[in-house]
């Protein structure tokens, strides 16, 4: 993992698997599935059984879920964020996330870009830089388009750098416990 | 210097901070209550207990609820209500076991939510709570947890956008027609990260179930929350709990203050709506083409209150009952909500004319804790989602409606859609 605002990886290659507008949380992972799994990986085979029954076989190491607007609407059920991760998937890029699992996805360590503008088709391959940084950028390999993600605040970078949100809130514990200690 | 002009939301919150902030701010707040379900529960739980940075004497500050699950149709749910059980008993959280009702329900006729509150709970539908003059956010279970452990989370004050409420409902609409006609106004989206605050002569006009029916279903426009003014109704309502005058502050909407986009609802226009299947994409009017109905289902968090059922049973009544082939399921949203209707004769007649009554709490609605429809069943419900799948079987259509269209469709055996 790189420290925190400075990306020392090269850029990542990731394949697009693209999803439409106002993907909700129930279709990611229906709750009735949740009511009698005994842990995420019982769960991963239903992943978007609803509307593409085929995507859970079918997910490989590069693959990132590409969606519309509203991506990860309805239900506040983390779930949703961890079965994407769960699966393998790298990150999900959308034009615009619903404000819960974008919450989610960040406590959790499922990486987000925000790009309002994206046009991809499935398949393509989108090529990140920067993707631990501030604002990463995205271009789309076949299009040639060249996209910035939209930055992220000061809390959620601290979140995703320290690798979830309670690492993030024992680190800041430490440096409090530091301070009175001094 | 002039003061600050805030929307209710950007005062509850700064309220609460104890310092003033604006829509877009970042900031940790106090969160004076917070409500987990069994569906959100075992995760909120864990993530409290690895923080562990506060001693854990809550008080009603943390609420947890069996909802979701029924031990009676999965062996887990047992297991998750004990677990939050010990967990309540250990650190003096309220809790309620299966069958007590649905959370949002329970913090509000429970005297958990309180005008000018911020809370959270571990399910989107939290913003219900904004019927009583409270803002309430639905977040995740981790965000929960850190909540409960340390008595405050980060959060970025939402804009708001301004609905302002003229007349009253004609007779036959009900305040889920009214949360139709606004989702198809705004679109799944329309109110993304926004605070929709309801104003004008119209808030006086809805009784409490009905604000929150409008409260809870408000989300489906993508709003960050919902919140209502305090008026006269709030405190009869919180004076019939028990909940005295001097219990909560007072606290005024600021109408001047600047807002991201301002809406007029005329209520004497509304008319009964219908959602399409699957999406809410798609609300129309009744009169169109007839859709056989197999399965009426009444109740959840936005519809499964007592004015709700009365609704429903009134319009039953009137017509000699319901139609054969017709399952009518009733789900109170409370075991106190059961009891008023019993004690009114609703509960014998309902069972009088056919209908299936439920243990009070979730049900059917996301498909863990009531009947699931067969293939091919055309349900017409008063719930608030009816995703593909959501009632636990994706080739079964879910039409959303108000209680008492719903109660037309079992009479008719059929809806217009």
């Amino acid at each position: 993992m790189s420290a925190e605002g400075v990306s020392a990886v090269s850029p990542v290659h990731w394949r697009a698997r693209v999803f439409g507008d106002h993907i909700n949380t129930d279709y990611i992972i229906a709750s009735r599935r949740k009511r009698d799994a005994a842990d995420i990986a019982s769960l991963l085979p239903y992943v978007f059984e609803a509307i593409a029954p085929e995507f859970a076989r079918s997910v490989e190491a590069s693959d990132v879920v590409v969606g519309g607007v509203n991506f990860g609407c309805g239900s506040a059920m983390e779930v949703a964020a961890e079965v994407l991760k769960a699966i393998g998937l790298r990150a999900v890029v959308a034009r615009s996330f619903s404000r819960a699992f974008y919450r989610n996805a960040v406590n959790v360590g499922l990486p987000l870009l925000t790009i309002p503008v994206l046009e991809a088709q499935e398949g393509d391959v989108l090529v990140c830089e920067g993707v631990d940084s501030a604002a990463p950028s995205l271009r789309n390999d076949r299009t040639g388009e060249l996209y910035q993600a939209l930055a992220t605040s000061d809390i959620v970078r601290g979140i995703v750098a320290a690798g979830g949100l309670i690492p993030f809130v024992n680190s800041l514990k430490c440096r409090d416990d530091e301070r009175s200690a001094r | 210097m002039l003061a600050e002009r805030r929307t209710a939301v950007e005062e509850i919150m700064s309220h609460s901070l104890g310092r003033p902030v604006r829509s877009g701010d970042v900031a940790w707040f106090p969160i004076a209550m917070m409500l987990a379900t069994d569906g959100s529960a075992p995760a909120a739980l864990r993530t409290a207990t690895a923080v562990h940075r506060r001693r854990l004497s809550l008080g009603d500050g943390v609420v947890l609820c069996c909802d979701h699950y029924d031990p009676r149709s999965t062996q887990f749910a047992g297991a998750r209500h004990a677990q939050m059980r010990e967990f309540a008993t250990l650190h003096g959280a309220a809790f309620y076991e299966f069958g007590s009702g649905i959370g949002h329900q329970l913090a509000v006729e429970r005297g958990h939510v309180r005008p000018g509150m911020l809370t959270l709970a571990a399910d989107s539908h939290a913003p219900t709570y904004g019927a009583l003059g409270a803002v309430a956010f639905g977040v995740g279970a981790t965000d929960l947890g850190l909540a409960i452990a340390t008595g405050e989370l980060w959060l970025t004050v939402p804009g708001t956008i301004r609905v302002r409420l003229r007349g009253r409902l004609p007779r036959s609409t009900m305040a889920k027609d009214l949360v139709l006609d606004l989702i198809r106004r705004l679109g799944p989206a329309g109110a993304a990260d926004c605070a929709l605050e309801f104003v004008g002569d119209g808030v006086a006009s809805l009784g409490i179930d009905e604000r929150l029916t409008i409260a809870n279903m408000a989300v489906e426009s993508g709003a960050a929350t919902a919140i209502f003014p305090v008026d006269s109704a709030t405190d009869a309502y919180l004076s019939g709990i028990g909940i005295h005058r001097d219990t909560y502050r007072d606290f005024r909407f600021d109408e001047r203050a600047s807002v991201c986009e301002e809406l007029t609802v005329d209520c004497s226009t509304i008319e009964p709506l219908v959602s399409g299947a699957h999406e809410l994409a798609v609300i129309t009017p009744l009169p169109s083409g007839r859709q056989p109905v197999d399965v009426v289902y009444i109740g959840t968090c936005t519809g499964g209150r007592a004015s709700d059922i009365v609704a429903v049973v009134e319009v039953l009544r009137a017509a000699g009952g319901k139609a054969d082939g017709v399952q009518l399921i009733v789900a109170p949203a409370s075991r106190s909500i059961a009891e008023e209707l019993s004690a009114a004769g609703i509960v014998d007649e309902l069972r009088r004319l056919g209908a299936t009554i439920l243990a009070a709490g979730c049900g059917s609605c996301c498909g863990t804790a009531g009947p699931i429809p067969g293939d091919g069943t055309v349900v017409v419900s008063t719930a608030n989602r009816n995703f593909k799948g959501r009632m636990g079987n994706p080739r079964a259509t879910i039409h959303l409606a108000s209680p008492r269209t719903c109660a037309r469709a079992a009479v008719d055996g059929w809806i217009q859609v």
